[in-house]
This record gives C-alpha cells, sequence and structure tokens, in this order.
C-alpha cells in the first residue's frame, strides 16, 4: 500500500487551504488601511482568493510586499509574473529563502527537479524554520530519488526533527524496505521517523504521520515474521485514522501467526467498522471468516466469507451510485459536495467522519496528488465562480440600486440588512474558528478577518447611507457586468474542463475501488472455495476410510 | 460523540500540561486512543451444519473463479486448487487437458498485467516462475526459459530457483543439448533446493548422460542408481512410493535394463551395483532386466538373470518372486519342460517350512498351485508309463512327495492327501500310502470322501493279514487293521462297508484266539440293525464260535440259532446244507455242553433235559444220542436209580447196536447195585456174562450180588462151578478170593470137612498168606482137628488093645496134625486153644489108657499089674498132658490170660491139684495192682 507512494501533506489542512467550505467574501472596494494590507493579501492566499490578493498587491509596500505579490500572481494564475517576481527575491536578500522555495515547489509541478534542486538547495541554505526543513526534505528526496539513500539519509541526519525529518526517513523507509529482503534498515528509518514526528508542533499533522508510520513499521516487522514486535507498533496506531484499518487488519495477522486467533478477529471485528473504501477492511473481511476458519468454526468461517461477500457486494452497488452520481453531478459535486453537504463540518472529522462511506472515499481519493490537484483546481474555478458570480450580484444590485435612486427610490434597507447579517454570521465562524485555532499566527490572522469583517460592516453601512450615482456609473456598471458575465463564462468553460478531467480521475477511482472489491470479491471466493475444497477433501477421506 | 468532540476541541485550547492529565479524559464507556486501548467486543463462535460438497462442486468454483476473476492471484490460485482437487480426489473435475494450454494462455495475460503493473502482493520471483510455467504450457519454451533464466539470475535466493533451474535444464534437454543439461541438473543438484526436485533432477541427469551415448552409461547408471536411492532408500519405502514418482522409478528401472542389456547383461548391471550391502531397490533391477530379456526373446537371458539374483541374495525376500519369474519366462517362451522344471525348483525351494513360511499368502498361493500341477504332472504321466514299472513307480513317488507337500499346507486337502495316498499305492510304498489316506479320512474336515479314503487305508492293512479271514493272521498286522477299521467305525457310523468289515475282524480275532476281540466286534455287528445279513452271519458265527470256546454254551447256542436263522431265511449267499448241518452239529454240541455243565452242577433234571432237547434238534444224530446216553449217566450220577435204569434201558432197547450200548450193562448192574437190587444186577451180569469169553469175573460179581442179596444157593452154585474149574490163585488176592469162597462154601454148607480141608490144603500149598486166609484156615484146621479129637476121643480102648491103639494112635496124630496146623496158621491167636487141645488128646488118652478094659482073662493080680501096667504107660501121656497145660499156663506171663488157659489151669487142678488147685483171688490182685501203688 506504500510502496511507490511518498507521504504527503496532511488532508486536513489540504481540505482547509482548498477552502471547501463558503468562505467569506470580501467585499470589493474596501478600503483596507496600509497595515493591514500584507494580512489582507495574506488571508486572501491562505484562503485561495488570489484575486482579491492580485487586487491589493499594487498598492503594498513593505519588504515582504514582493513575496505576497509574487504568491498573488502564482495563485492567480499570472505564473510568469509571479515567477518572474519570485526569482527577483530569491536574489534580493530579504525572503530570498521563501521566494527560493516557492521557485522550488513550481519546479517541482513542473517536474522540473534540477531547477527544483536548485531553488531548495537555495531555500535550505538561507532559510530558516519549517521552510529550512520543507527544502531539506526536498534535497533529500531528490537523492532517494536518484537513488542514493545514503546521500539522502545524510541530508536527512542534518535536518532539525519534525515532520519534515519524518516524512524524509519515512521516504527513505519505503526505499529501504522495496530494495531489501530483511526490514532491520527499514525498521530502522522508521523508528528515526517516528522519532522526528515527536518534534512536530501540528497535531494533526504528526498524529497522521506517526500512524502512518506506525502502520508501516508493523507491516515491516510482520512480513519478517516478528510478530510481537509488529504487533508492538500496530497497537500504538490511534483507533480513528485513516491507516486504523489497514493497522488492525496486520495486528489481525500478527495475532493470529502467534496463534491468538481470537484476538485477530477482534482486530479484524474493529477493522470492519470502518469503511470499505480504507484499506485492509476489505482484507479483514476475509479474515473474520479465516479467524473463524482457524479456530476451528468453519460453518461460520464460511458465513463470515458470505457476510464479507455481502458487504463488498453492497459496497459495489454504493461505488455504481456513486459513479452514477459522478456521472450526473460530476464528481466534485458528488464526492466533494457531497461530503459537504453530510451534516458535517470538516473541522469537527473525527472517527466518525471516518464511518462514513463517502466521505472516506473522498479522503482516500484525495490522498492521491493528482485527485488532490483536480480538485484543488475545480474549486478554484469554482470559487472563482462563485466570486464572480457574486461580484456580478453586487453590481446587479448596485445598479438596480442605482437605477431605483435614479427612480428616487432609496437603497433597499432590506438587502443591506441581509448582507450585514451575513457579515455577523460570518464573524461568528470566524470567532468559532478562533477558538479552534492552535498556532498564534493562526489566531492572529482570525482575528485580522474579524476586523475585516467588522470593516464590511461598516462599508454595508455606508452604502445604505449613500445616495444615488451619477448616470455615468451606471454604464460602467452595466460594461463590468458584461466583463463579469464574459469571465464567468470562460470559468465555467475551464470549470466543465477541469470537472471533467476530476471526473476522469474520480471514475477511475471509483473503477479502481470497484475492482478491488471485486478483488475482495474474488479472494473471499477464493476463500470459500478453499473451505469448500478442504470439506469436500475431508469427505472424500470420510467416505474412503 | 459529539461530547467527546467538543471536549477534544476544548481540550486542544487548554495549556499543554493539562493534555496530560488523564483525569480530564472522559471515557463514557468507550474504548481508548490506540488500537492497544481496544475493548474486546463479544464474538460468538458456535458450530453450524456444515454443506456436505463435492470434489465437483469445488471444482467449479475454482473454475468460475479463474474464469470470471480479473485477479491474477486468484486465477492462478485457483488453477493450481484445481489440479489438486483433482489430484486429491481423483475426479475429473476442471479443466481437461486440451482446455489447460488455452486456460494458461489466459493466465499469461494476467501474468503480464502482474508484472506490468510492478506492484505485486505475492513475490516476483514466483510471478516469473508462474509466467515461465504459463508459457511453457502454452509451447512457448523460449518464453518459458528466458522468464526462469531471469528468475535465477535476479533472485538467486528465491526458494523457487531450484525447480528454475531444473526447467532450465529440462528445456536444454529437451532441445538435445544433454551435455549443457548434464551441467544444469548437475548444478542444481548441488545447489540448494528439496529433495523432491533434486530427485527429479538425478533423474534427469542420469538421462542427460545416457543420452550422451554409451561411453557416458557408466556415468548415467551410477546417476540412475542414485535416482533409485534417493526413491528408495528403505524396504519401507518400496511399499509406499508415491502415484507420482511410480513413472519414474519405472523408467529408471527401465533404461537401466536397457543399459545393462546393451552391455554386457547382468554382469555390466552387477559392476555398477558393486559389492555393498545390496539396497532395497534392487530387485528390481534385477526385475527389469529379466523382463526386458524375456521381452525381447531372449528367455534364456532373462532366467539368468533372475537365477543370479537369487544366487547372488540367497536370503532375499523377492527370490520367490524371481524363481516364479524363471516359470513364467520360460511358459511364454513355450518351453514347458524348463517351465516345470522351474516350478520344481520353486517348489523345492520353498519346501522347508521355515522357507515357505517367509512367503505372502500370494506366494504361497503360487507354491501351493505349482505343486499341485507337478504333482498332478507326475501323477499322471507315472500312469501313462504303467508298463515301465521303475519308471511309474517313481514318478508315482515324485507325485507323491509333491502331493504330500502340498497337502500339509493345505486347509482343504481332503482330496490332494487321497490323490498323495494314491500316488503312494501305486508306488508301492505301502505305508506312506495309508497314512495320506488315513490324513485324508480323519485330519480333513468337510472331506466328502473322507470315508472312501478311510476305506481305502483300510484296504491296505487288509493287505497284510491273509485273505482267509478263518487263518490266523499276525497279531500286530491285525491289531492295526482293527484299530484301523474302529477309527472307521466311530468316524463314519453310518457307513454301510462297517458292519462287513467288523464281522470280517470278528472272524480273523477269533481265528487268532483273541476271542474277546472277536466278540467286541461280533457285537458291534449285530448290535445295530442294518448291517448286511452276510456280517451277521459271519459275526453270529463268530460269536457261537467264541461262546463255546468260552464254555458259554446258552450264548453259543442263542449264536448258533441266529446263525442257523439267517441260513435257513436263505438270507445268506453261498451257505450249502454242510453248512447248515454243521451249524447244526455246533448247536446240538452246545446244547449237550449245556447239558453237560448242568450236570456238573448238579442241576440233574437241567442236564437231562439239555441232553434230551438235543434229539428234536437233531434226531438220530450222534449227538442226540450221545445226549440220551448222559442223560442217563447223569441220572445215575444223580442216584436217580429207577429213572436211569429206565433210560439205560431204553436207550438200550432204542439202539441196541450202538457202541455205547454195550456200557449199559455194567451201569445197570451199577444202577441196581446201588438201588438194592443185587439180584437184577447179578442177573444183568450173568447175561453179560454170557456174552463173554471169560464169562467169570462177571459171575464171580454175580456170586458177590447173590451172595450180598443172601442167594445162598445161587451164589454157592456159581462157587462150587467155579471151584471146580479148579482155579489157580494167581496172586494174593484171587488166593484171599478162592479161600473166601471156601471159607462160605465152609460156613454155608451140610458137610464143610471137604472145604475146610481144600482151604487147608489151599492154604498150605499157596505161596501167599493173608491174616485173613490164615485165620480162616487156622479154624478150618482147629475144626478138623476137634473133629479128629473127636474122633480119638470116641476111639475106646477095648481089647485088642493093640488095635484100639493103633487107630487111636492114628486118630491122635491127625488131631494133633490138624492142631499143629491150626497153630501153624494161627500162630499166637490160636496157640493156648492148641495147647490146651493137645494137652487133652494127652490127658484122654492117659485117661483112655488107664480107662482102658483091662483083658477079661487076667487075674486080678494080673490085672493089677496090668493096672500099674497101664499106669505106667499113661502116666507119659499124662505128664505129656500136664506139660503141654502147664506150658499153656506158662503163657500168662507173656500173652496174659485168655480162657483156654483157663481151661488148661482147670484141669491143671484137677491133675495136680496141689500145685494148681488154688483160690487165686486174681482180680483183687488184680485189683491192687490197679491201685497204682
Amino acid at each position: 500500500m506504500f510502496v511507490g507512494r511518498s507521504l504527503r501533506i496532511s488532508l486536513t489542512a489540504f481540505l482547509a487551504a482548498c477552502g471547501c467550505m463558503a468562505g467569506p467574501v470580501l467585499a470589493g472596494g474596501i478600503a483596507v488601511p496600509e497595515d493591514l494590507r500584507p494580512g489582507v493579501v495574506r488571508y486572501a492566499l491562505a484562503t485561495g482568493d488570489a484575486p482579491d490578493a492580485v487586487r491589493m498587491i499594487g498598492a503594498m509596500n513593505g519588504e515582504e510586499a514582493p513575496l505576497l505579490r509574487a504568491r498573488a500572481w502564482l495563485d492567480s494564475g499570472h505564473r510568469q509574473q509571479g515567477l518572474e517576481e519570485l526569482r527577483r527575491i530569491a536574489d534580493s536578500d530579504t525572503y530570498r529563502a521563501k521566494a527560493s522555495m516557492l521557485l522550488g515547489r513550481a519546479s517541482l509541478e513542473q517536474a522540473d527537479s534540477q531547477q527544483a534542486a536548485r531553488w531548495f538547495g537555495l531555500a535550505a541554505r538561507y532559510g530558516f524554520g519549517e521552510d529550512k526543513q520543507e527544502a531539506l526534505y526536498h534535497l533529500a528526496d531528490f537523492q532517494r530519488q536518484a537513488g542514493a539513500p545514503e546521500k539522502a539519509g545524510k541530508i536527512l541526519s542534518g535536518m532539525e526533527a519534525g515532520y519534515w525529518a519524518a516524512v524524509g526517513y519515512g521516504n527513505l523507509a519505503s526505499d529501504y524496505a522495496q530494495q531489501d529482503t530483511n526490514p532491520a534498515r527499514a525498521l530502522v528509518a522508521l523508528r528515526v521517523a517516528l522519532a522526528m514526528t515527536e518534534a512536530d508542533q501540528e497535531s494533526d499533522r504528526q498524529e497522521d504521520l506517526r500512524n502512518r508510520l506506525l502502520a508501516r513499521a508493523g507491516y515491516l516487522a510482520y512480513q519478517n515474521g516478528e510478530y510481537d514486535k509488529a504487533i508492538g507498533f500496530l497497537e500504538k496506531v490511534a483507533l480513528d485514522s485513516p491507516v486504523t484499518p489497514l493497522a488492525l487488519y496486520f495486528h489481525g495477522l500478527a495475532l493470529a501467526e502467534r496463534g491468538n486467533h481470537r484476538a485477530a478477529m477482534q482486530s479484524w471485528h474493529r477493522a470492519k467498522k470502518f469503511p470499505l473504501a480504507y484499506a485492509g477492511v476489505a482484507d479483514a473481511w476475509i479474515g473474520m471468516g479465516r479467524g473463524y476458519d482457524l479456530a476451528g468454526y468453519l460453518g461460520q468461517a464460511g458465513e463470515a466469507y458470505l457476510a464479507a461477500n455481502a458487504a463488498y457486494e453492497s459496497e459495489r452497488v454504493t461505488l455504481r451510485k456513486l459513479k452514477q452520481q459522478i456521472r450526473e453531478k460530476g464528481a466534485y459535486g458528488a464526492l466533494v459536495k457531497g461530503a459537504q453537504t453530510s451534516d458535517l463540518e470538516w473541522f469537527l472529522a473525527d472517527s466518525r467522519t471516518m464511518q462514513q462511506p463517502r466521505q472516506a472515499y473522498l479522503m482516500d481519493f484525495l490522498d492521491t496528488p493528482s485527485a488532490q490537484i483536480a480538485v484543488a483546481r475545480v474549486a478554484r474555478l469554482e470559487r472563482l465562480d462563485h466570486r464572480l458570480s457574486q461580484e456580478q450580484s453586487n453590481l446587479e444590485v448596485l445598479l438596480s440600486e442605482l437605477d431605483h435612486r435614479e427612480k428616487g427610490g432609496s437603497a433597499d434597507q432590506g438587502e443591506l440588512r441581509q448582507l450585514r447579517a451575513e457579515g455577523n454570521a460570518l464573524g461568528d465562524q470566524v470567532e468559532r474558528l478562533l477558538e479552534k485555532a492552535t498556532g498564534a499566527e493562526q489566531k492572529r490572522r482570525l482575528a485580522e478577518m474579524d476586523r475585516i469583517l467588522g470593516d464590511a460592516d461598516s462599508a454595508l453601512t455606508a452604502v445604505s447611507h449613500a445616495g444615488s450615482a451619477s448616470g455615468g456609473v451606471g454604464a460602467r456598471l452595466k460594461a463590468l457586468l458584461s466583463e463579469i458575465a464574459g469571465y464567468r463564462e470562460r470559468v465555467s468553460a475551464l470549470r466543465a474542463t477541469a470537472e471533467s478531467r476530476l471526473d476522469e480521475l474520480a471514475l477511475a477511482y471509483v473503477d479502481d475501488q470497484d475492482q478491488r472489491m471485486v478483488y475482495a470479491y474474488d479472494k473471499t471466493e477464493q476463500q470459500i472455495a478453499h473451505l469448500y475444497e478442504y470439506l469436500a477433501l475431508e469427505n472424500l477421506q470420510e467416505t474412503s476410510q | 460523540m459529539r461530547v467527546l468532540a467538543g471536549l477534544c476541541a476544548f481540550s486542544l485550547l487548554l495549556p499543554g500540561s493539562l493534555l496530560a492529565q488523564e483525569s480530564f479524559k472522559v471515557e463514557l464507556d468507550r474504548d481508548g486512543k490506540t488500537i492497544a486501548d481496544m475493548r474486546p467486543v463479544f464474538l460468538k463462535f458456535e458450530s453450524r451444519p456444515l454443506p456436505a460438497i463435492s470434489p465437483a462442486e469445488v471444482g467449479r468454483r475454482y473454475q468460475r473463479l479463474f474464469e470470471t476473476s480479473d485477479e491474477p492471484e486468484v486465477r492462478v490460485d485457483a488453477l493450481n486448487r484445481l489440479s489438486n482437487i483433482r489430484m486429491r480426489s481423483g475426479e475429473d473435475v476442471g479443466y481437461s487437458a486440451d482446455q489447460e494450454p488455452e486456460i494458461y494462455r489466459e493466465a499469461i495475460a494476467s501474468y503480464e498485467s502482474i508484472l506490468d503493473r510492478g506492484s505485486f502482493s505475492g513475490r516476483l520471483d514466483e510471478l516469473l516462475y508462474q509466467m515461465a510455467k504459463a508459457h511453457a504450457l502454452t509451447g512457448h519454451t523460449d518464453e518459458s526459459t528466458e522468464r526462469l533464466r531471469q528468475l535465477v539470475g535476479l533472485y538467486p535466493d528465491s526458494p523457487l530457483v531450484p525447480e528454475s533451474r531444473f526447467r532450465i535444464a529440462e528445456a536444454e534437454f529437451s532441445a538435445g543439448k544433454y551435455a549443457r543439461a548434464e551441467t544444469s541438473y548437475q548444478t542444481l543438484i548441488k545447489g540448494e533446493g528439496g529433495e523432491a526436485l533434486k530427485s527429479k533432477a538425478r533423474y534427469m541427469l542420469g538421462w542427460s548422460q545416457f543420452k550422451q551415448g554409451a561411453g557416458a552409461w557408466d556415468r548415467a547408471a551410477a546417476t540412475f542408481l542414485d535416482v533409485l536411492d534417493g526413491f528408495l532408500p528403505t524396504e519401507a519405502s518400496l511399499g509406499s512410493v508415491a502415484q507420482s514418482s511410480v513413472d519414474t522409478i519405472d523408467d529408471t528401472l527401465r533404461i537401466l535394463a536397457v543399459m545393462a542389456s546393451r552391455k554386457q547383461g547382468v554382469a555390466s548391471l552387477e559392476g555398477w551395483l558393486g559389492d555393498g550391502v545390496p539396497r532395497p531397490w534392487v530387485p528390481l533391477v534385477y526385475d527389469r532386466l529379466a523382463d526386458l530379456y524375456a521381452v525381447t526373446g531372449e528367455p534364456s537371458a532373462s532366467v539368468r538373470v533372475n537365477r543370479r539374483f537369487v544366487q547372488r541374495y540367497p536370503d532375499h525376500r523377492d527370490n520367490p518372486e524371481f524363481l516364479n519369474q524363471v516359470v513364467q519366462v520360460w511358459r511364454q517362451a513355450g518351453k514347458p519342460e524348463a517351465a516345470r522344471d522351474a516350478k520344481a525348483d520353486y517348489v523345492a525351494a520353498y519346501l522347508p517350512d521355515d522357507a515357505y513360511k517367509g512367503l505372502d499368502r500370494n506366494q504361497q498361493r503360487l507354491w501351493q498351485q505349482y505343486a499341485r500341477t507337478l504333482a498332478d504332472y507326475h501323477y499322471h504321466s507315472a500312469s501313462e508309463r504303467l508298463a515301465a514299472k521303475g519308471e511309474a513307480v517313481s514318478g508315482f513317488a515324485r507325485a507323491a512327495d509333491y502331493y504330500e507337500s502340498l497337502a500339509r499346507r493345505q486347509s482343504e486337502a481332503g482330496s490332494i492327501w487321497r490323490l498323495a495316498g494314491d500316488a503312494r499305492l501305486q508306488a508301492g510304498e505301502d505305508e506312506a500310502a495309508i497314512n495320506n489316506f488315513r490324513t485324508a479320512a480323519y485330519q480333513s474336515p468337510d472331506y466328502p470322501e473322507a470315508a472312501d479314503s478311510a476305506w481305502a487305508a483300510i484296504t491296505l492293512y487288509r493287505k497284510r493279514v491273509p485273505s482267509d479271514s478263518s487263518a490266523p493272521s499276525p497279531a500286530e498286522a491285525l491289531s492295526d487293521l482293527s484299530a484301523e477299521i474302529d477309527r472307521f467305525a466311530s468316524t463314519f457310523p453310518s457307513d454301510s462297508r462297517t458292519a462287513a468289515a467288523q464281522a470280517d475282524l470278528a472272524t480273523r480275532w477269533y481265528a487268532n484266539g483273541d476271542y474277546d476281540r472277536a466278540i467286541d466286534y461280533a457285537h458291534a455287528v449285530t448290535t445295530p440293525s442294518g448291517a448286511g445279513q452276510k456280517a451277521h452271519y459271519s459275526a453270529w458265527l463268530v460269536m457261537a464260535k467264541v461262546r463255546q470256546a468260552r464254555q458259554q454254551y446258552a450264548e453259543a447256542e442263542r449264536a448258533w440259532r441266529q446263525t442257523l436263522t439267517l441260513i435257513d431265511d436263505g438270507k445268506v449267499p453261498g451257505t450249502t446244507g454242510n453248512d447248515r448241518k454243521a451249524v447244526v452239529g455246533q448247536l446240538a454240541a452246545a446244547i449237550y455242553q449245556q447239558g453237560q455243565a448242568a450236570a456238573s452242577a448238579g442241576e440233574v433234571s437241567l442236564a437231562v433235559a439239555h441232553f434230551q432237547r438235543i434229539e428234536t434238534l437233531a434226531p438220530g444224530s450222534e449227538m442226540a444220542i450221545r445226549g440220551r446216553f448222559d442223560a442217563a449217566n447223569t441220572l445215575l450220577k444223580a442216584s436217580e436209580w429207577q429213572t436211569a435204569i429206565n433210560e439205560l434201558r431204553r436207550f438200550r432197547r432204542d439202539y441196541p447196536d450202538h457202541d455205547l450200548t454195550s456200557g449199559i450193562g455194567e451201569k445197570l448192574v451199577y444202577a441196581y447195585t446201588e438201588s438194592d437190587q443185587p439180584v437184577r444186577a447179578a442177573e444183568e451180569l450173568l447175561a453179560m456174562a454170557e456174552t463173554r469169553e471169560d464169562p467169570w469175573p462177571f459171575r464171580l460179581r454175580a456170586a458177590d450180588l447173590f451172595h450180598d442179596a443172601g442167594d445162598l444157593k445161587q451164589r454157592n452154585a456159581l462157587y462150587v462151578r467155579y471151584l471146580d474149574t479148579r482155579p489157580r490163585a494167581k496172586d494174593a488176592d484171587s488166593h484171599i478170593r478162592l479161600q473166601t469162597m471156601r471159607q462160605r462154601l465152609t460156613e454155608s454148607a451140610s458137610h464143610p470137612e471137604q472145604w475146610q480141608q481144600a482151604m487147608v490144603q489151599a492154604e498150605l500149598s499157596s505161596d501167599w498168606h493173608s491174616e485173613e486166609t490164615l485165620r480162616l484156615s487156622a479154624r478150618s484146621a482147629m475144626a478138623l482137628g476137634i473133629r479128629e479129637a473127636d474122633t480119638f476121643a470116641s476111639i475106646p480102648l477095648t481089647q485088642p488093645l493093640a488095635r484100639a491103639l493103633d487107630r487111636k494112635q492114628v486118630a491122635l496124630e491127625a488131631a494133633r496134625t490138624y492142631f499143629v496146623q491150626a497153630q501153624q496158621f494161627g500162630g499166637e491167636a490160636v496157640e493156648s486153644e492148641v495147647l490146651y487141645r493137645r494137652a487133652e488128646l494127652y490127658r484122654q488118652l492117659a485117661a483112655d489108657l488107664m480107662a482102658s478094659t483091662v483083658p477079661s482073662d487076667l487075674n486080678e493080680m494080673e490085672a493089677m499089674q496090668y493096672q500099674m501096667l497101664l499106669e505106667e504107660q499113661a502116666y507119659p501121656f499124662e505128664e505129656k498132658a500136664i506139660a503141654l497145660h502147664a506150658k499153656n499156663h506158662g503163657r500168662i506171663v507173656e500173652h496174659g490170660f485168655d480162657p483156654w488157659i483157663g481151661r488148661s489151669l482147670e484141669v491143671l487142678g484137677q491133675m495136680n491139684p496141689g500145685r494148681y488147685d488154688r483160690s487165686v483171688r486174681w482180680m483183687s490182685w488184680n485189683s491192687e495192682g490197679n491201685d497204682g501203688a
């Protein structure tokens, strides 16, 4: 399962970054104080609202401004401008590490590992903290990928303890596991990685990575026949991580190997509670049958296999429905939105989240970089469209208000009230986020956001008091509206392409999952056949005696 | 959950120190954070009924799995399992051999897809191997080999390497690159790998060496021997060869045989085998070589190989098979004689019990079959060569040997024992024949012809006794025969031959004088019903004879009567009138003997009845006559005189001329005498005397009888007649008899002097004297003397005195002579009387003299003188008389007193009173003498 796949950044974090929830929309045209501008831009960038950032980069000064500008260019699709800006920064003395980092990432996206290595090298040399570690990680990973694990190890050994070092060691362990028949080296690397995670300050990320590392270590130990060691690793895996079912499955295997079939079945039974989307769950279903078989309850074994097959069959129905939904609503709608529409909120993700099949598939689906990219793309376009439609409706409101004013009407107080209510709701959301925020930085940003909302409210108040516009304004508004409409068309077209791309991926994924079920089904059928074969041979033996 | 989630969310905001505090965790009966904290749930374990699944169903499942699954691993597993279940169940499940290549062609795609996918949960070396297999199955040898080489190169430590090497070597072998194949196989054998594969490799190594030509055959042979060592390391392994190895082993043996046959045959083989301890499979190699020769039309060589094995390993367990193989080879080669010899070898080899016990059941059966075949063969061929006596005998003897050894080893061997017996008989070995017949008869349970076999033994025993059953037999032989027949009788009680045999035995034992046994057998025949009449006849005959001999006449009579009845009923063939006559005679004898016995026992009437009833059985027969006679005799003996007399007289009347009749007279005399009819007896004697030449003995007996009857007249007449014949005494008795007659005549005659004188004369002239005759003669002499004395006394001395005196003197002399004779005869007893009478003679004379008349012419003086003269004359006589009386008196001293002495004393008293006339109280004196003082 881990073979050939590198660890990726925490999914939760990614979801947050994508802004899968409807983010608050900053009303345009609100004057942002000078000192707040970098923050607003950072927020916009952090929330994927690059257009907002772009709008403000022109009026931004300060040391950080070029970097933010570059990021805004990059995020808003002005790639070349962004890169040029970054290169300039990289040549400068300030933020050259950040810039190199971003350049490295960009090169990585372009699969230009040479350039990437260069930029990461710079980032490592001039950077500090998380960035430096990330850069070093990438450098190590390049060595690793180039088939020089020793060099990679050397780089990793020079890194600070933390998430990136842990990931590096984890990947190294994967390589060792692949190359060596004896998992000793891999296990050592994994133990180091585990030690490294302890230093990670981001608890979710740390927890996630730790679970993965433990599961992998457990698997390697199990494969090497070191069952007690395997059990030791696996028992440390949290009960609510995405790798839990897999860990439980291996845990059961190791226990079974120790002859403790009933305990093994406990683990598999637990694993069974997870949606089949997760690795190890389907195997655990088979494991239950196997457990009954080994415990000598062949009848129950057969029933367990049949139950497993029923589960696979029903999962396939689910997958077919999902596929149908993907075809009907698109993958984004069916998967991402579908997951959202369940009454859970991403930040409350817990073990129960994991028990939702669709959520599970989404999480699993998004465990792949291409899916992440594809979803992010659609999400961004959606956000853009949403933004545009909001702008459009704002303009339309403004235009109709202007018309109304022209016709002697007053501002629609009701609508304004509604907008202010929305603003207040957003404010509440931010406050709630504040309660959950961990890092000081996050808190600071949220506080700023809160302040901006306050500004927006002021702006709305201002609008409600504004008088009717001049006739020229109406024409400009109309031009803008048509321009927005043009953009929206483009966005829509792009989104269609992106979604179809995502659909393809999702369908392929669902097909894969279906195939996995088919495989599990086949495996179970195979087990049933083995069981029947045993019974038949027993019968033969009995009749021959 | 929301509560927990809320708590978690809350905890995020708490300082780190608080996070560590366990007390803040709210469990709410849920499990902890990690897998280790997982709370177990209750899993139910219970037995459920299991479906009855057929291998076919399993096969269908695997087939469906293979067809429906896209998962190469599942498919491959399904394929493997399919072939497994087919092998294990022996049922034709799954794909046919024709389908398989197609199936594997399909499978290849699966393998390639796994390889392409690059991620394979299984091992890649396995995948490569499976691919190679699939390629091989679909005929892509090169691709297959290529994959295998890849495997060997990439995964040198893979457990699949040995088999891959094997496949590679196989490919080389197939391509005819034998030397390379040899190297490859050797590499495999020297390297890691399972023994099963190595043994296959060794086998193929052998082949690749073999294929390189005869020059490499020694090498090949060594390899093949290794192969055999591998497959069949122990004796036990011979019995548990896996089905899969059978062909390999078989082929190995075949090629070894081929190589040996193309070289120097068994010599080459043994060269390869060397001299060590024989390995368990060695027999197989020999066997295979022998087979090869047999099949290629070289039976002699084949036989040589078989024999060579037996010779080389004389104690080997498989020797029976080799010896048998010799038989088979000769038979298939159409050489029955050689095959027969081989069978004989086989039989001979396991003739000893120890050897035979070493054979297994089939081999034992075969041995028996061969022994039977040989036995039958020798028997039949001997039967056909009866003319050549020596050959036939030895042939039968051999047949018998086989039959016997065969019979000993068969449970229901009755018929075989009988055959053996028959063969022995034909071979003239009667003793052995008997033993065999007996074994068939008595030690072969359920043998239906046991009785006949037993009879055969009896027949042989019979040969040892004379054919004539009435002739005495050698005791031992007869005992044997009897024992045999006893056994026969007790074993086959209902057999009809028993009775005849027992009857025969009875006769023989009788002839031998063993009556007990004779009787026993006779009883055995007569007791039960159903025996033949002839047997009955013989038995009764024996019984009768024995009883007779034992003087058990009543039983004898009964037996004889049975015999007679059988003859009279005409049920006994071959009996003649003479037989009947003899039987009747014996019957009569038996009755007669009963009569005798009864007579001896004093049962007169019974005896008489027996004697007399003979006549009714056989009137006029000698026995009847004798019976009559003896009846009379019996009566005589019983002193039933009158009845006896009647019988005797009747007999004399009925059989006047019979010899026995001559004795009737005497018997009658006896009977008359005894029944106190002496006269009749005397008459009978007189009658008898008439018929005799010398009638006098009878007449004298008659005279005696007359004497007894008091018929003195008739008696005396007879005495007189007899004495008239002047019989001379020839001995003392006859002298006594004659003197007695004279005495009796003296006593009864009126003038006995004649008889007294005759008696005295006879006594004087006889050489014999008995006390009685002397006494009687003394009395006669005394009587005569007294008569003469009387005469003397009566003669008066008258004048002429001289004359008178002469006369007197003559008389005195006559008397004195008689008295002297009397004393001569009577001796002491009559001496007193004689002395007295003689004295009295003298005293008489003296007195007579004194009293004699004086002649008248004398004067007184003269007369006185005369008187005086007379006295003087008479005195000497008186003196003489006194002397004789005194002498008589003097005898008292020596002889005691008697009357005649008394008389003398009286006379003495008169004559000399002074001296003798004294009153002497003798008695008082005597009484005093009796006082005992």
